[in-house]
């Protein structure tokens, strides 16, 4: 909320520094955003003094003046008749900016040299109707600048007021809080004087929806300009200034938190107010021109025939104030919240006065605010207040009244407050008790001001204790207990622990939203765009699905690092990954990403493959293996984010870990890739069921292995995964080890063969093996291989050295 | 003879000194130790001299001999201790992938556990796709609570959202919990709000809970006390004060002294907040989300926090 310091300070006393304001008020929980002065000078407007003021020689209303400055003695022609010798007056040296932008140059007035300019308070921005030069009061240092003289009075500050306390979305609310922070009391209203004769029209309420309803009239009401202190005021908090009757009625809402509202008394047929429902098909012209019918859900303030406004919401065009209005009725109600925000809602109309009532307003502020519209419409429209006054209040609440057991008191806060401090400082806010403290938890009853509709509980009343005993006060305690029964969630610190890895092979990590924009079809779940969460009320195109992959995002960063000049991208995202089903919250799931692309480095890896899959599926089978997961293989796999047969997938047992292979250039090419990317997926939930919860020591093996190399000749599409399998189901209990160490595609094979080399490891752990047992066992895998995979030995079965793996 | 053996001491030594490679420094030894240097020639002609001289000259030959023989083994230490010529370029770059980065919120997010888990808080976790009552009902926030129209909110389904913030796992693990509960939360929350150097549509929050018998709001004070002088070091200052969330009564702010200017105000704190950056929200658990939990509000009492 902004407010000037003046205004503040019409009502409470305030600290001598606007920072001590803002210290103090952020210690009650209203923090101060900004305070700002409301124009600011150029330095280089100064105060000086007019020592001559003589005729200019060429022109008759021009007057020639010398100003001294302090520093200087200044030629100045001036066209203010105000202007005499003696004066101190506001200069704007050759050089400075006004506030309307323009600079000052040195120029000739009718043949004479002007050295700068006297000011006058328009030219200054400070007032919209000041005639003539500023005379300064009294007698400021000259050659100071004239911004130093503004005061604190012209400062704006900013309020921040927590949604729960709307009595302090009003200067005086405010300014009550200030007051209670030990500022003494509140400043009281000026008193009104109320002599008209006028007759207030008759009112009735007809429904529950208006709680208290007050009118009163004032005549020969003279519509004009506002004067500028409450023009100024208006526009500091934002409004804009209309005419002096409706600037009264804003400046009120400002004030005192009451929406107001003016009729031309003259529009209001029969002399009647009638508050009711609106009758389905009624229309009615609101202020802003909109035409709008209406129906039983809104409450209407109507004269004898026809609606003249929107209850709490709105005024009409037809009854409200003209030019020509000389006589207004003035309205201050308490309407309901629920019903206003119905009608709000219903007609799409979101006002100043309508967010008062759905916050609720002070039941017993309503005559105040009306009182205060009068005597500000007596001042500055020169109005005469009639006499006569409508109070109807049908729905007039108790206050409310709230228990507070001092005991619970100092369990929640953790600090022991004196009763007779709970009382003292409650009653600062005018929360009065009206039960003594007794029994045995040390109850108390206090009474809730009708303003603070914040208050309805315990909590809320120790809460204003705290407050009022400041927050500082509470003790710091820290205690040292046992863990309790709940179990930490394991999933932040494997993700982390993966990512860690990971980063160890050269990966950088990286978060991107979660929020995406149109999905590539090559990422779409299973279930297609069904499956795809799409938000109702997106932020823009590219914010309006939750991503299904990690893979868009991982790739467009790539893309990014790559036209940023890096040579190449290795990237690694942890995050979720989303899916409309099933309902209601549909399903989340963790994924690792990683992506690869870009050129290796020339020195890091000098004869690096072009291709780079196998260096990405080592990255991933190594990871795997820091997470203690041995036991696993690979195979195709078919996915659509993957190119045509250059996909894979890394699986233990029958679950899925991990899928990679080269990027579908269509995918890539829709972040952004030019060129060939590589990429894997890790399944968080799957690998985290496959990480041994325990791992186990291992010794040293006591006998040395024996090695054999193996080189067979098979068809181009049988895969190095199906050799392998048969090697490991035909070795026997005795094979620890099967390593490819070569693969040969050469013309001498036949274009359709290749040739896998491998290196066997046999060992037992009770004895050395026998050379003969080692060959039977190959032959059994060679055997294996003939009929499972058509493979024949290529060359002989060689025998290496043996030893220690 | 002696005058001679003076002579071939300087030079031998000389000899033995300058050599600056193991093959001059073989050499001086061949030719001022070896089988033909004079010194051997002239002990081998001892046995041709007097007695007298025998004794002097001989004393004085197999002295020198020592001598040059202990200057030898000193010249050869010296050049074993010296270091050969270059063997290779040993200041070439090692060939090694460059290490990668966590994220930085990664790493922040890491320390904060460390500190809390210390505290005795486990790590909880909850869905990002949420319910109306999971983040708004259960948290004294229902149906025209005026604090929802302030939170814009992404919707999936009219039931369905984006949580606005981890708060909603308070929900969540004090449904299946029984307390004492002590939690912090970490992840991602969503609001329709403008991009600027403090706000985001999605972003990372963290949240805290500690239900138990007698937890007040000075253990509150405590715990963020330790926590943010862990986490920003021991000399920083901290300052409570009232604050407003629905699902907190008492509600807290915390702030801490602007570590970019020290207090002095700057961009970052703002010119007037005295140097004071928003850090946490806080409060104690208002009665009614207990209620919506099933806990007895007269029994537990609670903090919770967020950052």
């Amino acid at each position: 909320m902004k407010v000037t310091w003046g205004w503040l300070a019409d009502w409470v006393d305030l600290p001598p520094t606007p920072e001590a304001l803002a210290h103090a008020l952020a210690m009650r929980g209203f923090p101060v955003a900004s305070i700002e002065q409301r124009v600011s000078l150029d330095p280089a407007i100064i105060v000086g003094r007019v020592l001559e003021a003589s005729p200019h020689p060429n022109a008759d209303r021009l007057h020639l003046c010398v100003v001294d400055v302090g520093s200087a003695k200044l030629s100045i022609v001036c066209g203010a008749s105000n202007v005499a010798a003696g004066q101190s007056v506001a200069v704007a040296q050759i050089g400075a900016r006004l506030p309307d932008g323009t600079k000052l140059r040195k120029t000739k007035i009718r043949g004479v040299e002007s050295e700068g300019m006297i000011c006058s308070e328009r030219e200054l921005g400070l007032s919209q109707e000041a005639e003539g030069i500023w005379v300064l009061p009294g007698s400021p240092p000259l050659g100071s600048p004239v911004q130093e003289l503004l005061g604190a009075g012209e400062a704006i500050l900013d309020v921040e007021i927590t949604s729960n306390r709307t009595d302090c979305m009003a200067v005086r609310g405010l300014a009550r809080e200030i007051a209670s922070i030990g500022r003494g009391a509140l400043k009281p209203v000026p008193a009104l004087r109320a002599s008209g004769k006028a007759a207030v029209p008759r009112v009735t309420i007809e429904d529950a929806g208006c709680r208290r309803y007050m009118a009163r009239v004032v005549e020969n009401v003279r519509i004009a300009g506002s004067p500028d202190w409450l023009r100024q005021r208006l526009e500091a908090t934002g409004s804009r200034s209309i005419n002096n009757v409706v600037d009264v009625t804003n400046y009120v809402l400002r004030t005192h938190g009451q929406p107001i509202h003016a009729f031309d008394a003259s529009k209001v047929g029969g002399k009647e107010i009638v508050v009711r429902r609106a009758r389905a098909g009624e229309g009615l012209t609101l202020l802003d021109g909109r035409k709008v019918t209406l129906s039983p859900d809104v409450l209407v303030i109507a004269d004898g025939s026809r609606p003249m406004a929107l209850a709490g919401i709105m005024g009409g065009l037809d009854s409200g104030v003209t030019g020509q209005t000389s006589t207004v009725v003035l309205e201050s109600a308490e309407f309901s919240p629920e019903l206003t925000k119905a009608g709000s809602r219903t007609l799409g109309l979101d006002t100043d006065a309508s967010q008062r009532f759905i916050q609720g307003v002070d039941p017993e502020g309503v005559s105040l605010a009306l009182d205060e519209t009068a005597r500000l419409l007596a001042e500055v429209a020169s109005g005469v207040v009639s006499k006569a006054v409508v109070d109807l209040w049908p729905r007039k609440e108790p206050p409310k009244r709230v228990r507070l057991r001092r005991r619970r008191l100092t369990r929640l806060l953790g600090m022991d407050v004196d009763p007779a401090a709970i009382t003292n400082g409650l009653m600062s806010l005018e929360i009065r008790q009206t039960k003594p403290w007794h029994g045995e938890d040390e109850s108390g009853e206090f009474e809730a001001p009708s303003f603070r509709k914040d208050l309805g509980i315990e909590e809320d009343l120790i809460e204003e204790v705290a407050r009022v005993q400041g927050y500082d006060l509470i003790p710091s305690l820290v205690r040292s207990r046992g863990k309790t029964d709940f179990l930490d969630a394991q999933a932040p610190h494997l993700v982390k622990h993966i990512v860690q890895v990971l980063c160890g092979f050269g990966f950088d990590e990286l978060l991107t939203n979660a929020l995406v924009g149109d999905v590539p079809s090559e990422v779409l779940p299973a279930g297609g765009e069904d499956e795809l969460w799409e938000i109702q009320n997106p932020k823009s195109r590219e914010l309006k699905h939750l991503r299904p992959s990690l893979l868009p995002g991982l790739l467009q960063a790539a893309a990014r690092n790559l036209r940023h000049g890096a040579h190449e991208v290795r990237l690694v995202e942890a995050g979720k990954i989303f899916q409309a089903s099933p309902p209601p919250l549909g399903s989340e799931r963790r994924e690792i990403g990683l992506v690869l692309v870009g050129t290796p480095d020339p020195w890091v890896q000098p004869q690096a493959d072009q291709d780079r899959y196998l260096e990405l599926k080592g990255v991933v089978e190594s990871c795997l293996e820091a997470l203690g997961i041995d036991s696993r293989k690979s195979a195709p796999y078919h996915e659509t984010c993957w190119a045509s047969g250059a996909g894979a997938a890394i699986e233990s047992g029958r679950t899925r870990l991990a899928r990679l292979g080269q990027v579908a250039p269509k995918l890539a090419a829709a972040a952004g890739l030019e060129r060939p990317a590589w990429a894997a997926v890790l399944d968080f939930t799957t690998i985290a069921d496959a990480v041994p919860s325990r791992r186990r020591f291992q010794p040293l093996p006591k006998y040395p292995a024996v090695k054999r190399d193996l080189a067979v000749l098979v068809g181009r599409a049988v895969t190095h995964g199906e050799v392998e399998d048969t090697i490991r189901r035909s070795g026997g209990r005795l094979l620890e080890i099967v390593k490819l160490f070569d693969v040969f595609e050469g013309e001498q094979l036949g274009s359709d063969k290749k040739s896998l080399a491998y290196a066997l490891e046999f060992r037992s752990h009770d004895r050395t093996l026998q050379d003969r047992e080692v060959d039977e066992a190959v032959q059994n895998i060679v055997r294996a291989l003939g009929s499972a995979v058509g493979a024949t030995l290529r060359g002989g079965v060689e025998s290496t050295a043996a030893g220690r793996p | 003879m002696i005058e001679r053996l003076d002579a071939l001491e300087a030079e031998a030594a000389r000899a033995l000194e300058a050599a600056r490679d193991e093959s001059a420094l073989e050499e001086a030894r061949v030719r001022h130790l070896g089988r033909k240097s004079e010194l051997t020639q002239i002990l081998r002609g001892l046995k041709d001299l007097s007695a007298a001289e025998r004794a002097s000259v001989g004393a004085r030959a197999n002295r020198l001999r020592e001598t040059l023989e202990r200057f030898y083994e000193e010249a050869r230490g010296r050049l074993e201790a010296a270091p050969a010529a270059l063997a290779r370029d040993v200041t070439l770059p090692g060939r090694c992938v460059p290490r990668g980065h966590e994220h930085l919120i990664s790493q922040v997010l890491g320390e904060i556990h460390t500190i809390f888990l210390g505290m005795g808080f486990a790590l909880a976790e909850g869905p990002d796709v949420e319910d109306d009552r999971h983040n708004f009902g259960a948290l004294n926030m229902p149906e025209g609570h005026p604090a929802r129209a302030t939170t814009d909110t992404f919707y999936l389904r009219p039931d369905v959202l984006l949580r606005t913030h981890t708060s909603s796992v308070q929900i969540r693990v004090m449904e299946s919990h029984k307390p004492p509960v002590r939690i912090i939360c970490p992840g991602r929350a969503y609001r329709n709000e403008a991009v600027d150097a403090t706000h985001h549509f999605e972003f990372h929050q963290l949240e805290g809970l500690y239900v138990d018998e007698d937890v007040s709001l000075a253990d509150l004070k405590g715990t963020l006390d330790r926590f943010l002088k862990e986490f920003f070091g021991p000399e920083t200052e901290l300052r409570f004060s009232p604050s407003y969330f629905p699902f907190v009564e008492p509600g807290a702010q915390v702030e801490i002294r602007c570590f970019f200017c020290g207090g002095k105000g700057c961009s970052v704190c703002g010119p007037l907040s005295g140097g004071w950056l928003e850090v946490l929200g806080a409060g104690m658990v208002h009665p009614n989300v207990f209620r919506a939990v099933g806990y007895d509000p007269e029994r537990w009492t609670g903090f919770a926090f967020a950052a």
